[in-house]
């Protein structure tokens, strides 16, 4: 398993089968989000924002009946969609729900991590928990922003907060997209179940 | 005494009524968009006027019966505030996707319309234009200089544009509002039918003979121009809804009246459905550059394209006889008016429609191509935008940049997104590669899938063109 570099990421996008191509829609400025002499991709920050309002819903718990319905989750949070031109603040220790602007699809030989660009997590920022992005994945990324430092944070829409790493995969199973995958396809950032195997219980 | 309680009374409701005026205004609207900013202007703008006939009531020495009326005027004025809060209803972000209002504007700029609008979302099961006269706030006496700023600030008569919400609020549908601003744009056409006499005398001689021979009574006369003015209305705001979005107006409009169970949808105030469909197929057929949209889409998807994909369950009219005794049965008669007299006019007409439809075409487009000819959604567009979009967006990839002449890249436009949504709606979803369902029907949850990828398409789309400065 090889990183790409930036060259190599620029030829996936050009990747003539739709199969192999690798999709980062829209890169508004691409020389600055993808540098060759760098191995990743710059992402900025969408629009849709979900934030936790935890008081009505009680406890997450993977067993509980509540949270067979895979809509459970919409109570746990409300969202805002936030345009260009406009910002929120996320507050010292503040957890938040928020998309990539871009639109990302992996064909089945890649596999790709994200994470925080330095500055911002310098600053405090965590920008994601769950890095890992199967292949075939299709969708807008799910970031969990989370300000660890101790000033507010004020976020806009179209900043790069993230980057994208990507690997290969060397057995591509075959070009079938994984059935059980949960966001595969997906536009939603809510969450809509914790686990696809859920134990017995008592 | 009791005056003072009345004018208490006047300013509590005024504070109310500016309270919730003042929470609207905090509101971000979908788009970005002025319109519903605007309206609260005016709102703001009479409770103002309000206040002042309230502080005008003090004045020393005034007759109770100045008083009383000064602060009864008052009081008319906030609740005319109020009840025109109602207008803003749907419009929040939360009823009215945040993307979909930037396009639609666009169009309604682009067709060269200038007033102000006001997009709104309820749960109705509708696509309406209602204009909004200033007429009403002229009349109001001393305004307020607050008032006066907020109309002058409208470019009225505002047009407030209606789409469904939640369950009916489906984007491919939205391809409808360009019919609605066609009904905009129908008063700009000088409509010329000279050329139709003949068929016009053919129509009044089967109204007089289906009437036993009878002239037509003037109230009769009146109804028939009447009705006559409003199927023309729809069918040229057919006509605009066409040439702006090409076919996703055809599947637009079909796929809505099947989905509310429209039926042969004939009324004093549209054609029947069966007719409209059949108007804008014969479009559709039309050869033109690249060939007729129906041979782009077959020649696409390897499906024929025929006039009824998307609605079987549309009603076909019955034999004309049979049409006015079904009238007969279901129109109400009237003080003037008798139900066959109706129904003779509305059966009567749909032979003279379909005579007259190819000038109404005509002179839609010729209006469209003076004000912008890039407007109109071309055959050649229809196949670009297939042979670039279709096949991606069965691998999940949705619409969003375009791809010029000189290989730069340019957000796609509201008709593409439409058009190909469509295509990949009737003719390749089960192709769709995304995710299927653990439960249920593997073809609906393509659906819901793809209606999020279209949804994506508007939303990122609309990002390049703001990040990019793309009027």
């Amino acid at each position: 398993m090889s990183a790409l570099s930036g060259v190599d990421i620029r030829r996936r996008l050009q990747e003539a089968s739709l199969d192999q191509r690798l999709v980062i829609s829209p890169i508004l400025e691409i020389d600055e989000q993808i540098r060759p002499d760098q191995a990743s991709v710059d992402l900025r920050l969408g629009f849709e924002f979900a934030f936790v309002s935890p008081s009505f819903f009680g406890v997450v718990d993977e067993l509980s009946p509540k949270l067979s319905d895979p809509a459970a989750f919409s109570g746990l949070y409300k969202r805002q969609y936030v345009p260009f031109g406009k910002s929120l603040s996320i507050h010292p220790h503040q957890f938040l729900l928020a998309t990539t602007l871009e639109y990302l699809r992996l064909p089945p030989n890649l596999m790709a991590y994200v994470v925080g660009r330095s500055t911002w997590g310098r600053l405090g920022l965590i920008v994601a928990t769950a890095i890992g992005i199967h292949p075939l994945f299709a969708g807008p990324l799910t970031l969990e922003l989370r300000n660890l430092g101790e000033t507010p944070l004020e976020i806009h829409p179209g900043q790069a907060v993230a980057q994208l790493f990507f690997h290969t995969v060397s057995n591509d199973g075959g070009g079938q997209a994984p059935q059980q995958s949960q966001y595969v396809g997906a536009a939603n950032l809510l969450p809509r179940s914790l686990s696809s195997k859920t134990p017995p219980c008592q | 005494m009791s005056l003072e309680v009345s004018r208490q009374a006047t300013r509590f409701f005024i504070s109310r009524v500016r309270s919730q005026v003042g929470e609207l205004l905090l509101q971000d609207y979908p788009g970005g968009h002025p319109g519903p900013k605007l309206w609260l202007g005016v709102l703001n703008g009479l409770l103002d006027t309000s206040e002042s006939y309230v502080n005008q009531s003090e004045q020393h020495g005034l007759p109770d019966q100045q008083v009383s009326q000064i602060l009864l005027d008052a009081s008319k004025l906030a609740r005319t505030s109020y009840d025109l809060i109602e207008q803003m209803a749907g419009t929040a972000a939360t009823d009215l996707h945040y993307s979909v209002v930037g396009p639609l504007q666009r169009w309604f700029e682009q067709s060269g319309l200038k007033n102000t609008t006001l997009f709104r979302a309820q749960l109705v099961a509708n696509y309406e234009i209602a204009p909004v006269d200033r007429t009403f706030f002229d009349r109001i006496r001393s305004p307020a200089s607050s008032l006066e700023d907020a109309l002058n600030a409208v470019k009225w008569p505002l047009q407030r544009i209606t789409v469904p919400s939640a369950a009916f609020g489906v984007l491919p549908h939205y391809a409808i509002v360009a019919h609605e601003i066609g009904h905009a744009l129908f008063g700009e056409v000088t409509w010329d039918f000279s050329q139709y006499q003949t068929e016009e005398d053919i129509f009044w001689g089967s109204v007089s003979a289906a009437l036993d021979g009878a002239v037509p009574s003037t109230d009769l006369v009146l109804f028939i121009q009447e009705v006559h003015n409003s199927w023309i209305a729809e069918i040229a705001s057919d006509a605009f809804g066409y040439l702006m979005a090409g076919p996703a107006f055809f599947f637009a409009l079909c796929g809505f009246l099947e989905a509310v169970g429209s039926g042969v949808g004939i009324s004093e105030s549209h054609p029947p459905n069966d007719l409209r469909r059949d108007l804008i197929f014969d479009r559709l057929q039309a050869t033109n550059g690249v060939g007729a949209f129906t041979e782009v889409f077959e020649r696409k998807t390897g499906q024929s394209l025929s006039r009824n994909i998307n609605s079987t369950l549309i009603g076909v009219l019955p034999s004309t006889d049979l049409l006015i005794a079904n009238l007969a049965n279901y129109l109400p008669s009237g003080p003037s008016i008798s139900s066959k007299e109706k129904a003779v006019t509305l059966a009567s007409l749909v032979p003279l429609m379909k005579a007259i439809s190819p000038q109404v075409y005509n002179q839609a487009e010729e209006f469209i191509r003076k004000i912008k000819p890039e407007l109109i959604y071309s055959q050649d567009r229809f196949l670009l935008d297939l042979d670039m979009h279709l096949e991606p967006l069965l691998y999940a990839i949705p619409p969003v940049e375009t791809r010029n002449s000189s290989q730069q890249t340019e957000p796609a436009d509201f008709a593409t997104i439409l058009n190909v949504g469509w295509v990949a709606l009737l003719a390749k979803l089960d192709q769709l590669r995304v995710r299927s369902g653990r439960k249920g029907d593997q073809q609906i949850e393509k659906g819901e899938a793809l209606h999020s990828l279209l949804l994506k398409a508007v939303e990122l789309s609309e990002a390049k063109r703001a990040w990019e400065g793309v009027p």
